[in-house]
């Protein structure tokens, strides 16, 4: 069921944008001059999917990003968000409880401006980002049985240090929706590069990237204000 | 506008064929083992050996007093998977080579570990030292200290020519 949701969420989040591209043949080619370090303007933008997540699972995240324009080609980009988890799993009786801010730093790359060109109504780009997070966590487990000898030991941690990074790849979407106002989305994979395991445990949930696994996919949608220098 | 599709499927048809994996070093009873291999020394070469009991091998894990048959009439052992005590520091392994017996005092920390929310929690060791009786053993060597999932060789034992 829970992946049955996440698919009719997706087609709505992919289709939306695709539609708005679709509705649009008019865009025209005011070629300019240009270099890679043209600055056009910076936008703010905050993504609302991370909001999203409280209604299919049991952790939210709260996203803003600040990007640079350079030349209508290259968007170098600064993220940073919150996310908090607090989740009892009803199969082991296990709780975990996180809060921490997470960091992205990278560079979107527009597909459809060649540098200098003046900027579309929507653009297609590939995105490359490092990421990472340090956060505390809390663990709380039913008591470990011993199988051969019994007994039990109990397993009750608080304020572990974690310490988690990694990198991220995809595509994205940036459509205009009125004035200096642009929406879009992005599909990320996301690759763990590094990890700091406490002495009894690891990271399960980690800001800004999920649970903690190899490799995972994720996404955004965001609202994003332009402001234009040019 | 067909690319703008085209790439939006592919990235969902690839999203969806490469899956993930859980994250996790599940087990299928969440229990760590300790792998102790025979070896002996060759005579001519002087190099270890491994080595192969042609005889039955019986081995016994004693705990506060608490005696647990693990391997009863093994032929051909070339090596133990012993699980250790959650509760204790100190195993003892008693293991009767046909009609000699010996005994291993394995020294070890335990650490109750979570491990993720698919696996739940384990029991991993650290190995802190071995002794033994010398009926048929020679010696003993702790080559890797870590006791988890993992299947890494943590005890060589020698056996006396």
């Amino acid at each position: 069921m829970r992946t049955l949701s996440y698919i009719l969420l997706s087609s709505l989040i992919l289709l939306q944008p695709v539609m708005s591209l679709a509705q649009q043949t008019g865009d025209k080619k005011n070629v300019v001059t240009g270099n890679i370090l043209d600055f056009r303007g910076i936008s703010v933008s905050t993504d609302i999917l991370g909001y999203a997540y409280t209604l299919l699972e049991d952790y939210m995240s709260g996203e803003i990003a600040i990007e640079a324009n350079l030349g209508n080609k290259y968007y170098p980009v600064f993220e940073m968000g919150y996310g908090t988890c607090d989740f009892t799993d009803e199969t082991f009786g296990i709780s975990y409880k996180s809060g921490a801010p997470y960091y992205r730093i990278g560079l979107n790359y527009n597909f459809n401006n060649k540098i200098g060109e003046a900027p579309r109504n929507s653009y297609i780009y590939a995105l490359g980002r490092f990421a990472f997070t340090r956060a505390k966590y809390d663990v709380c487990t039913p008591p470990i049985h011993d199988p051969v000898w019994g007994g039990e030991v109990s397993l009750d941690l608080t304020d572990v240090n974690g310490y988690y990074s990694w990198a991220e790849f995809g595509v994205g979407v940036n459509v205009k929706i009125w004035k200096n106002l642009r929406m879009g989305w992005s599909i990320r994979y996301k690759a763990r590069l590094n990890q700091v395991t406490g002495n009894n445990s690891r990271m399960w949930y980690v800001p800004g990237f999920g649970n903690s696994r190899h490799t995972t996919f994720g996404g955004t949608y965001s609202i994003i204000y332009n402001i234009p220098f040019k | 506008m067909k690319r703008i599709i085209g790439i939006s499927f592919a990235i969902l048809v690839f999203a969806l064929l490469t899956g993930c994996d859980n994250g996790g070093d599940c087990n299928i009873n969440n229990v760590s083992y300790y792998r102790t291999i025979f070896y002996n020394i060759d005579s001519d070469t002087g190099k270890e050996v491994k080595h192969q009991f042609p005889e039955v091998v019986n081995v016994s894990l004693v705990v506060n007093g608490n005696d647990s048959t693990v391997v009863n009439n093994m032929t051909d052992a070339t090596d133990l998977a012993l699980p250790m005590c959650y509760t204790q520091e100190c195993d003892t392994v008693i293991i009767e080579f046909g009609n000699i017996t010996d005994s291993m005092f394995v020294k070890h920390t335990n650490i109750p570990y979570f491990i993720s929310m698919d696996c739940g929690t384990g029991m991993y060791h650290m190995i802190t030292g071995v002794d033994h009786t010398n009926n048929l053993i020679d010696s003993v060597a702790v080559v890797y200290k870590q006791v988890n999932f993992d299947s890494h060789e943590n005890i060589k034992l020698y056996i006396a020519q």
